[in-house]
């Protein structure tokens, strides 16, 4: 285990398993009190949400969420150095893998759940051994290096819990405990003494823990900055048998001061089981008398009470030197506190003060040389498009589909509503809530399709056949009045404009088949411009499958429809307005009496 | 606890599967009518089936026994207060084919013991006995005992598939190709309850003839909870009693305590921790404090303490004790109980102060400190404030 490379990185990249707000703002916290330029989380794993809000000092932030690792875009993936696992017992094992399987240039990790079985934590000792990585836990609190990083809750959960502990600053005296509070407890110990840690770890009162605390101890004696080491161990387990053979052998002396807790149990008759797993002595030489022995024959400082290791920490913090002051540290922890979630979070405009911005631009600067249709692009993408060629085609497919005769139903029902004497934004709303599965909402359904067998490697005549063997029809696929022989022309005018990539390639040969049953089921202009913005997002603006996903999730491709055919409701509404056309009434002889 | 025994019924049952023979022992629930098993005349074997170690020494295990004679001895169990007995047919077999097989996970692998020569007087064969450590790889290869590959091979998949810890038969008789448990313990993963077929929690056994009703309450809240919560009763006529969080610190307060005082003045052991919410809290402190009060000690005092928690919160879980206390507030101050307090982690101030207050408003002698007041000095405190 080495953690140089930690320390030498200025952006370290960690996910948590598990939505634990605790650990992941006070991960955040810690990084910012530290004066990180930005937070060491880069995704949450396991959540059904694809953000989630936290605070960076002051400031709302959301973090991405993911339901598995599998989904974290690549380039993300490699920036992770750390993880922490926040789930169930049940999951952990899982978590670890996926974790160990999909971090390329993972260094360790921690498991904070308890009811991780025993097989399984040994299992995860083998595979962290194999890759040469850490994992401390089950039942950790986990691990921090002073000013570097903090993964799980050790040292706490409050910002002011943080500047209070002194870990946001490199100390010399590394701590490393069975328990998870003792580990605290120490930290906050030593703080109080004036000193810092030089990093610690919570190892966890399991029988079988991962990472083992004879190996903290040998990443204390090599570590350059560590001048002291603080043990606290308990009856049960020969771990300390393993720390003094290590120190016996070592070359690298520096003082271990210890205390074994449990020495209580040797009075008992029949001792009780402890708050840990492993707190019980099953032979003499797990005693905490034996074990404290055996450690202060290789020259620890064994202490004889939890007063008396206060006592001899206070002497190493000592003559260690003392630290600055902290007082402004606690003031910059004290406004972490007040903090609140805002109701709303959102990343299109601001207004402060009259000062109004669309995504971060002032407004005059953004609308600046933009055409409308680029206006919206932006917005509803949330960023500027990367390519001419995409705000090119958004642009025609407004145009394209701004409106289609009064017969459709949404212009019918905005018409009626109109010579019902209702005003503009009455007509306008009947007509949109008219948009839907069978009338011009049908292109996210499309794309959704689309997206989803080429990404699955489906061929055409199986995404055909799987519509057909549940006799569903496929969106994007079919039209009223066009055929192949006639076919409609924005479909063609969209295809001569533009590049067909792997997505409308697809939809073309499903086309094909669908085509040659009945020559009404061509490519409609909802599949195509479904696809055809498939392509462009991948193609052209170099989004990631899961940024594709993620997209089509919103809706994003209805809203071309939406706000395009706004135009047509509008249009139609105004008109019937102009002509002046008094209440519609369905013709008697349009309605058939069924009884 | 990690590591639970489960009934031998269970345990039997299990072997029965891997080894081909049909097991006909009876369970018997010894809280409920024990007078009509419907047992057929014959010869028995009776037990109580609990984590009981040395059972044959108590005379826990009864053999050739009528149908009458089994009646008799399961209610004697009974009216010694345990709580699940065994009945099996008498197996007669020759003493030479008694032999002993126990595993044990370690966390090299799967160790295993044998002896050619099992029985009661085990402990005399030591010397006999074989040991044999195999991988979690399952490789049998390496074995060096006596004992047939075939049996291990099927002992070690139960094993694992079983997520056992300990599993020993002693004896095992082995006539032949039959292979008869007469005598089996076995030692579960009660996390891997999930991931196994063969048991449920419903096998586990306590090694205790009956709990303490506290202990039995705190356990059956621990089931309901994420958060860890532990209830031990050490002595009921107790002085000091203990309300303490962390499995560390509150090993290191006891530790403290024995070292200043005489260790039979601590009426219980235990901890709550893992953020338990205000509810459990309650709860747990109900239980603690009604202990005290049954307590039969002239002097007492209660200590509420713990380390710096990392992430239980202070101000809620405080709440909850603080509630608990409240209920029991006069009998508290008929008593004359005393209270100390040292606790930190999130939101300290605030909860010391719920308690600080709390506890003047009621005019409860307290000594509330925060982190300022080591766990050293804390126990010093409580200990004075019991001699005072």
């Amino acid at each position: 285990m080495n953690i140089d490379g930690l320390k030498g990185k200025q952006n370290l990249g960690a996910v948590v398993f598990g939505n634990h707000p605790g650990i992941i703002q006070s991960t955040l916290d810690f990084d910012y009190l530290s004066g990180k330029n930005q937070p060491s989380i880069r995704a949450i794993i396991g959540v059904q949400r694809k953000s989630l809000r936290y605070f960076w000092g002051k400031k709302e932030i959301v973090l991405p969420g993911y339901i598995s690792l599998k989904e974290v875009p690549a380039d993300v993936l490699e920036e992770i150095d750390l993880f922490a696992v926040a789930q169930s017992g049940r999951r952990a094992i899982s978590a670890c893998e996926e974790a160990i399987g999909l971090l390329p240039n993972v260094v360790g990790g921690m498991v904070f759940a308890e009811g991780v079985t025993e097989r399984h934590a040994l299992k995860l000792r083998e595979l962290a051994k194999q890759k040469n990585i850490f994992i401390l836990g089950p039942a950790s609190v986990g691990f921090l290096i002073s000013g570097v990083c903090k993964i799980g809750a050790i040292g706490g959960t409050l910002a002011s819990q943080i500047t209070k502990s002194r870990i946001t600053k490199a100390g010399s005296t590394a701590v490393i405990s069975t328990s998870g509070g003792v580990t605290n407890e120490l930290i906050n110990m030593i703080a109080g003494f004036g000193g810092s840690v030089s990093f610690a770890g919570a190892i966890g009162g399991e029988r079988y823990p991962i990472l083992k605390p004879v190996d903290l101890v040998s990443l204390a004696l090599n570590d350059q900055q560590t001048k002291a080491i603080v043990f606290f161990g308990e009856v049960g387990g020969r771990d300390e048998y393993e720390i003094a053979e290590l120190l016996k052998n070592s070359a690298n002396t520096k003082p271990l001061i210890c205390y074994i807790a449990g020495k209580v149990a040797e009075s008992f008759e029949d001792a009780p089981q402890f708050g840990h797993a492993k707190a019980m002595a099953h032979d003499p030489s797990e005693t905490a008398s034996a074990k404290r022995q055996v450690l202060a024959s290789v020259g620890a400082k064994v202490a004889d009470s939890f007063s008396n290791f206060e006592q001899l920490i206070k002497e190493t913090v000592a003559e260690g030197g003392q630290m600055d002051d902290n007082n402004t540290m606690n003031d910059q922890a004290s406004d972490l506190e007040n903090r609140k979630h805002a109701m709303f979070v959102n990343n299109v405009s601001s207004d402060k003060g009259g000062d109004v911005r669309i995504l971060g631009k002032e407004l005059i600067e953004f609308v600046g040389n933009k055409s409308l249709s680029q206006v919206a692009l932006s917005m509803f993408l949330g960023h500027e498009p990367k390519s001419p060629e995409f705000s090119r085609f958004f642009d025609l497919s407004l145009r394209l589909l701004v409106d289609h005769g009064p017969q459709v139903s949404g212009a019918v029902n905005t018409m009626v509503t109109a010579r019902a004497g209702r005003d503009l934004t009455a007509g306008l709303a009947t007509g949109l809530l008219t948009i839907g599965p069978r009338f011009g909402g049908a292109i996210n359904q499309a794309a959704q399709n689309w997206l989803q067998a080429v990404a699955s490697g489906e061929s055409p005549q199986d995404f055909v056949e799987r519509f057909a063997s549940k006799k569903e029809y496929i969106a994007g696929i079919g039209h009223k009045k066009y055929r192949v022989d006639s076919p409609d022309p924005r479909v063609t005018k969209l295809l001569a404009e533009f590049k067909t990539g792997d997505y409308t390639n697809f939809a073309l040969e499903v086309e094909k088949i669908t085509s040659n049953k009945k020559a009404q089921l061509i490519l409609n202009v909802d599949g195509l411009i479904g696809a055809l913005t498939l392509d462009m997002l991948a193609e052209e603006e170099g989004y990631s499958l899961e940024q594709i996903k993620a997209l089509v999730d919103t809706e994003f491709c209805n809203a071309i429809f939406v706000y395009a055919r706004t135009v047509g409701f509008i249009a139609h509404y105004l008109d019937q307005k102009r002509l002046d056309e008094a209440l519609f009434r369905l013709p008697d002889d349009q309605i058939t009496d069924l009884q | 606890m990690a590591r639970v025994k489960i009934s031998e019924f269970r345990a039997k049952n299990l072997l029965s599967q891997v080894f081909g023979f049909e097991y006909t022992g009876v369970s018997v629930d010894l809280s409920k009518d024990i007078s009509q098993l419907g047992l057929t005349e014959g010869n028995y074997v009776v037990k109580v089936d609990q984590a009981v170690k040395k059972r044959n020494q108590f005379g826990l295990v009864k053999l050739n026994r009528n149908a009458s004679q089994v009646i008799d001895d399961l209610k004697d169990f009974a009216e010694q207060g345990y709580s699940h007995g065994l009945v099996e047919p008498f197996f007669e077999h020759d003493q030479k084919d008694e032999h002993f097989v126990a595993m044990q996970l370690t966390d090299a692998g799967v160790e295993l013991q044998y002896s050619s020569q099992g029985g009661v007087n085990i402990e005399d064969n030591k010397e006999t006995l074989q040991s044999c450590l195999f991988g979690f790889d399952s490789d049998i290869s390496t074995n060096t005992t006596d004992l047939n590959p075939d049996v291990i091979r099927k002992l070690l998949d139960l094993f694992e598939t079983n997520q056992m810890t300990y599993l020993e038969i002693n004896p095992l008789v082995i006539q032949g190709d039959k292979i008869t448990p007469l005598d089996a313990a076995v030692e579960i993963d009660s996390s891997a309850e999930f991931f196994a077929q063969g048991w449920s929690s419903a096998d586990f056994r306590a090694p205790k003839k009956t709990l303490h009703p506290a202990e039995h309450a705190i356990e059956e809240l621990a089931s309901t909870t994420p958060a860890s919560l532990v209830l031990k009763v050490l002595n009921p006529d107790g002085n000091l009693f203990l309300l303490l969080s962390g499995g560390g610190a509150s090993v290191v307060i006891l530790d403290e305590i024995a070292s200043l005082a005489d260790k039979d003045i601590i009426g219980n052991y235990g901890e709550y921790s893992g953020n338990p919410n205000e509810e459990d809290t309650y709860l747990y402190t109900k239980q603690v404090v009604r202990l005290m009060l049954d307590s039969k000690a002239e002097k007492k005092v209660l200590l509420i303490a713990g380390g710096v928690a990392n992430f239980t919160d202070v101000a809620k879980t405080f709440k909850g004790v603080i509630r608990a206390l409240d209920e029991n507030i006069d009998e508290l101050k008929n008593q004359g109980i005393k209270v100390v307090v040292r606790r930190g982690g999130p939101n300290q101030e605030q909860g010391l102060k719920l308690m600080k207050d709390f506890l003047d408003s009621k005019g409860v002698t307290s000594k509330v400190s925060g982190t300022e007041l080591s766990i050293g000095a804390t126990v010093k405190t409580a200990i004075e404030e019991l001699n005072s």
